[in-house]
Formats: C-alpha cells, sequence, structure tokens
C-alpha cells in the first residue's frame, strides 16, 4: 500500500517537474500553451530541444538507479555504485579516446564507443573477479576503475587544450541532447527496466546473503551473471548517451530503500522513478540557475546528493 | 539411511583441509547433533550436506541420489538449512523473511498461493512469532529474530533441517524453546533435524543420534549414553566431565569439570 501512495505520489512529482523542465531554459520560458503544442507536435524550442533532452534526463536517471540498486543486491553492499565498479570509467576512456582522434566527428558514434567501453571493462572486472567473494569482486571493479581514471586524467592532462569537449562529456551534461539519442536510449531503457522487473523476484534471497539464497534453491551461478549483465547494460546505456553522471546509482537506491523496504519488486520501481527525478530536477536547475551558462547535471547530482549521503550516514540507515 | 556423507574431502585454502575423508551417515527422522572442538569442521560438513560447498573428493547420498544430481529448487524443497549468525536487511518484517522461505516453491514473478500464505503463518504459529509478523526484524530481541530465522526455515517444508549452533546468542530460556521446538518437529512432524551445538547437554537431552567430529573426520557416534561417558569426552574435547543421571536413563547430564 505505501509502495503504491509512494509510486503514484513520484509520478506526480515526476510529471510536473517535466511539465516545468519544457517551459524553463535559457530563452524566455514558455506559456503552457506553447509547451502543450510543442509537446503534441514536437516542433519549436519545446519540442525540438527541451522535450528530447528532458526525455533523456528521465531515461537516464532511471537507468543509472536501476544499475545501482541492482549493483547494491548482486554484491551485497550498500557503497556500491555503476561508477565505483568501472563500468562508467570504462566508457569515460572510450569517450576521452573517441573525442581525442575524431573531435567532432565523434559526435553521432560517441553513444556506441563509449558504450562497448563500458561493457568491455566491465566484462574483464567479471572475468578477472570470477569465483572470488563479493568482497574481491568489488575491489577488482575498484582497481579497474582507478586505472581507467589514471588512463583518462593522463589523456586529459597530455592533450589539454583539445581535451575540452571531453572535459564536459565526463562532467555528464544533458547539452544538445536530440531525438537521434532518445531513438538510442528509449528501447534500450525499455528492455533493461523490464527486464530487471522480471528479475526483482528471483534476486530477492540474494538479501539474506549468498549462503541463505543458496540453500534457498536460487542458483547462483546463472543470477549473478545476470544482475551484472543487466546492471551493466544499464549503467553503460546512460553512461553512453550521457557521460557520467554520479551519485545517482549510489544514493537513489538508498532513498529507495528508505520509502519502501528492501524487497526489490518494491525497491526497483521506487528507484527508477527516484532516479528519473533526481536527474530531471538536477538538468532543470542546472539549466536556469545561471544562463545562458549551464552546470553540468552530473555536477549538480553530486552537489545534491553528497549531502543527502551525508544525513544518511548521520541517521546510521546505510545497512543494507 | 537417507542422508549419507562418504570419504568427503574439502579444505578452503589449499593444504588446510578441513574434512578429511570423512564418511557419516544421519538416521532418518531422528534429531543428530554434531559435536567437537572448534574448527573440527562440523559446520563445514553440515554446509556440505546441503550443498553450500563442494567436497574436492566424495560425495553425498540424498535418499539414495547424488546431492550433485538435485536441481537447485528440488534440494531446497528437501532441505532447509539455517545458518549460523545470518543478517537480514533492515526494514525487511517477519512476514516478509519468513515468506522467503517459500521460494523454492514459488513461480518466476514469486506470486504466492494460498498454500505458501498458510505455511507462512503456520510457521509463524510455530515459532509463536505471529503477534510479532509485522515488525521489522531489528526490533526484534535476539531470542525473537533466532526464531524468526527458525521460521524460514520451517516454512521451506523440508523433510530435513540443518541447524548450524541454532542457540546461539540465546538466553537459557530461549534456548530451551528453540531446542523444544526442534524436538517437537520431529516428533509430531517426522522431520530429520541435523544441529551443531557446543553446549553437551543440548546434544545429550534432545539428540537421539550424536556424532563427534575431530580433525575433520568422524571419531565417534551412537546414542546420547554412548557418548556422554568420561572417556569419550576426554578424547573429544580435553575436557573430564561430571556426569550425572537424570530422568531418562539414557539421557545423561554432563558439566564439564575441568580440562585434562
Amino acid at each position: 500500500m505505501r509502495t503504491v501512495l509512494w509510486l503514484a505520489g513520484l509520478t506526480l512529482a515526476l510529471a510536473a517537474l517535466f511539465w516545468l523542465s519544457l517551459s524553463v531554459g535559457a530563452t524566455a520560458a514558455s506559456n503552457p500553451g506553447e509547451v502543450w503544442s510543442g509537446l503534441v507536435s514536437g516542433e519549436g524550442v519545446v519540442g525540438m530541444f527541451r522535450l528530447p533532452r528532458v526525455l533523456c534526463a528521465v531515461l537516464v536517471g532511471a537507468l543509472f538507479a536501476v544499475s545501482g540498486a541492482l549493483l547494491q543486491s548482486l554484491t551485497r553492499n550498500p557503497l556500491v555504485s555503476p561508477d565505483l565498479v568501472g563500468v562508467t570509467s570504462g566508457g569515460g576512456v572510450a569517450a576521452v579516446l573517441a573525442i581525442l582522434v575524431a573531435g567532432s566527428q565523434a559526435g553521432p558514434h560517441l553513444p556506441f564507443v563509449v558504450f562497448l567501453g563500458s561493457v568491455v571493462v566491465a566484462g574483464l572486472v567479471w572475468w578477472l573477479g570470477r569465483g572470488a567473494s563479493q568482497q574481491r569482486f568489488v575491489l577488482t571493479g575498484v582497481a579497474l576503475g582507478a586505472l581507467c581514471q589514471a588512463v583518462i586524467t593522463l589523456l586529459l592532462v597530455t592533450y589539454a587544450p583539445s581535451a575540452a569537449e571531453a572535459m564536459i562529456w565526463l562532467k555528464g551534461s544533458l547539452y544538445a541532447r536530440t531525438w537521434l539519442h532518445v531513438g538510442y536510449l528509449a528501447p534500450w531503457c525499455a528492455v533493461v527496466l523490464l527486464s530487471s522487473l522480471l528479475v526483482a523476484y528471483q534476486a530477492n534471497p540474494l538479501l539474506l546473503g549468498e549462503e541463505v539464497a543458496s540453500s534457498l534453491g536460487v542458483r547462483l551461478t546463472l543470477l549473478r551473471p545476470l544482475l551484472w549483465g543487466l546492471s551493466v547494460a544499464a549503467a553503460a546505456g546512460a553512461v553512453s548517451v550521457v557521460g557520467t553522471v554520479g551519485f545517482v546509482g549510489l544514493v537513489v537506491p538508498h532513498m529507495a530503500r528508505l520509502l519502501v523496504g528492501p524487497d526489490l519488486r518494491r525497491h526497483l520501481p521506487v528507484a527508477m522513478l527516484l532516479g528519473a527525478l533526481l536527474v530531471l530536477l538536477a538538468d532543470t536547475v542546472g539549466r536556469v540557475i545561471a544562463p545562458p551558462l549551464e552546470v553540468p547535471a552530473g555536477l549538480f547530482c553530486a552537489v545534491l546528493g553528497a549531502p543527502y549521503f551525508g544525513y544518511l550516514l548521520w541517521k546510521g540507515k546505510t545497512t543494507l | 539411511m537417507s542422508l549419507r556423507a562418504r570419504e568427503i574431502c574439502f579444505s578452503y585454502t589449499e593444504g588446510t583441509p578441513i574434512l578429511r575423508g570423512l564418511s557419516v551417515e544421519i538416521p532418518r527422522a531422528k534429531v543428530t547433533a554434531l559435536i567437537g572442538r572448534n574448527g573440527c569442521g562440523k559446520s563445514t560438513l553440515l554446509k556440505v550436506l546441503n550443498r553450500l560447498l563442494l567436497p574436492a573428493s566424495g560425495q553425498v547420498f540424498l535418499e539414495e541420489r547424488v546431492l550433485s544430481d538435485y536441481p537447485a529448487r528440488e534440494l531446497a524443497q528437501k532441505m532447509a538449512h539455517l545458518t549460523q549468525s545470518p543478517i537480514a536487511p533492515s526494514g525487511l518484517t517477519v512476514r516478509e523473511l519468513v515468506g522467503f522461505g517459500r521460494h523454492p516453491y514459488l513461480g518466476f514473478l514469486g506470486r504466492k498461493s494460498s498454500k505458501d500464505h498458510e505455511m507462512v503463518e503456520w510457521a509463524l504459529e510455530k515459532t509463536e512469532l505471529t503477534f510479532l509478523a509485522s515488525r521489522p526484524l531489528e526490533a526484534l530481541s535476539g531470542g525473537q529474530r533466532q526464531r524468526a530465522w527458525i521460521a524460514m526455515a520451517l516454512a521451506q517444508d523440508t523433510e530435513y533441517l540443518l541447524l548450524d549452533e541454532p542457540t546461539t546468542y540465546l538466553d537459557i530460556a530461549h534456548q530451551l524453546e528453540v531446542l523444544e521446538l526442534l524436538a517437537q518437529l520431529n516428533r509430531e512432524e517426522g522431520k530429520t533435524v541435523v544441529m551443531v551445538v557446543h553446549e553437551p547437554n543440548h546434544a545429550s537431552q534432545y539428540a537421539h543420534h550424536v556424532v563427534g567430529l575431530s580433525e575433520g573426520v568422524v571419531v565417534m557416534q551412537g546414542s546420547p549414553s554412548e557418548i556422554f561417558v568420561k572417556e569419550r569426552m576426554v578424547e573429544l574435547f580435553g575436557v573430564e566431565p561430571l556426569l550425572f543421571e537424570g530422568p531418562e536413563k539414557e539421557r545423561p547430564w554432563c558439566v564439564p569439570y575441568r580440562v585434562t
């Protein structure tokens, strides 16, 4: 019952923010009539620029949140997120390389390159950490992630002037996201989010630890790669379109757990909505706070996320 | 004999074997206690019996079928395992925890039938937790929490119940309650109970069959009156006991007296 209320409330909040986000921006605020006609026709500032951007924010937020929630159940570690275990860093290396090599030519192909980079690093983490305990698996991801970060920094420093575009990408921005990106993201998002909801029940016993889960008949050899695959698919999809928006995958699962408890069947849908809400909020605020300059959504998520995390620690409610 | 292990070898790290060719038979529909010093392999044996750990060599047979032949769900419908100090996530209610016991019976999306709900309520009733069912687990006392985990194992509706130190963290009244509950389940439902215990009297008063382990092999087994004698206690624990005859002649009381 509480879950239904939260889902309804969050959906309403998301719808309201969606509308608000379409109405505001660097150019003058649009009146409701303009927003509506843009929404329906897909034309004008609202339809051609703001709508795809807002849709991207929503989809990406949901993907990051689901990725984090699945990773935290898989590793039974509340501090794990897609940024921590190397998935997004892998995409980052690929993005920086692509931007440095191809410059603005990289644009339309960038999502695919980044996706590939994330998946390759995620595959490496799996392969190196296979058969190890959960902690060692996480550490493998942390190590590879750190290596990727080092490579990114090295590239940025070495090619400083031409790396400005890569810098913006790395901060995770929704600037200039178009219908092309929505076209990539929407089907992917549908598949990944639906599959996650479908496996939610199967993944639940992991909450009690791997030993209890297997004594309940869970086949870990199937479930673990499935969860890893889904969370990587979610994070890689999101990173490929908007870059490394951090903190969403870490903080949102916590918020969702506080709201509706740890059962993934309730937790995942709430996390999806919260993630969408957080990224959209970050992007909207980032757009209107000092136009025509933009604060990247990724930066703003960290700004919003960090104090919340502090609050969680202070409340002592960080146990998974 | 329905659950038996044959020449099991197991080690967590190479070079330090925990189980060294251990063979044991667990009598059906009886309460069996595993006793022995720390690190003798009791918990490891329990995990091997439930396939939580795979032995390096040797085999476990459950009803004349090799354990590795069982599909995961089928095994979970036959055998429940309460591990040592399991941890639940915060926010989980008692009823939700007990509901996990139905996992091996549910379909892919986990919809519970009325039978599943009945089993959960039955398990809550048996463990006297019905009145606490909608409380979060962390709001319970240690004894209640342990009973909730036992309730989860009961909801699994298995013939075999494996329990690793089911009385840890419990005060003496709750210890006896848990043991009485297990004895009752054995008596009334015909469940086969295998438990690791440290307190000798828990074995002597509640088990039909006692298995003593030392350095990864079974060194003695038999009825409580065969095991709880002075020489055996000295051999197994290096402890000289005081032994008393209680109301039941074949169930001696055993007080550890001094280290030999």
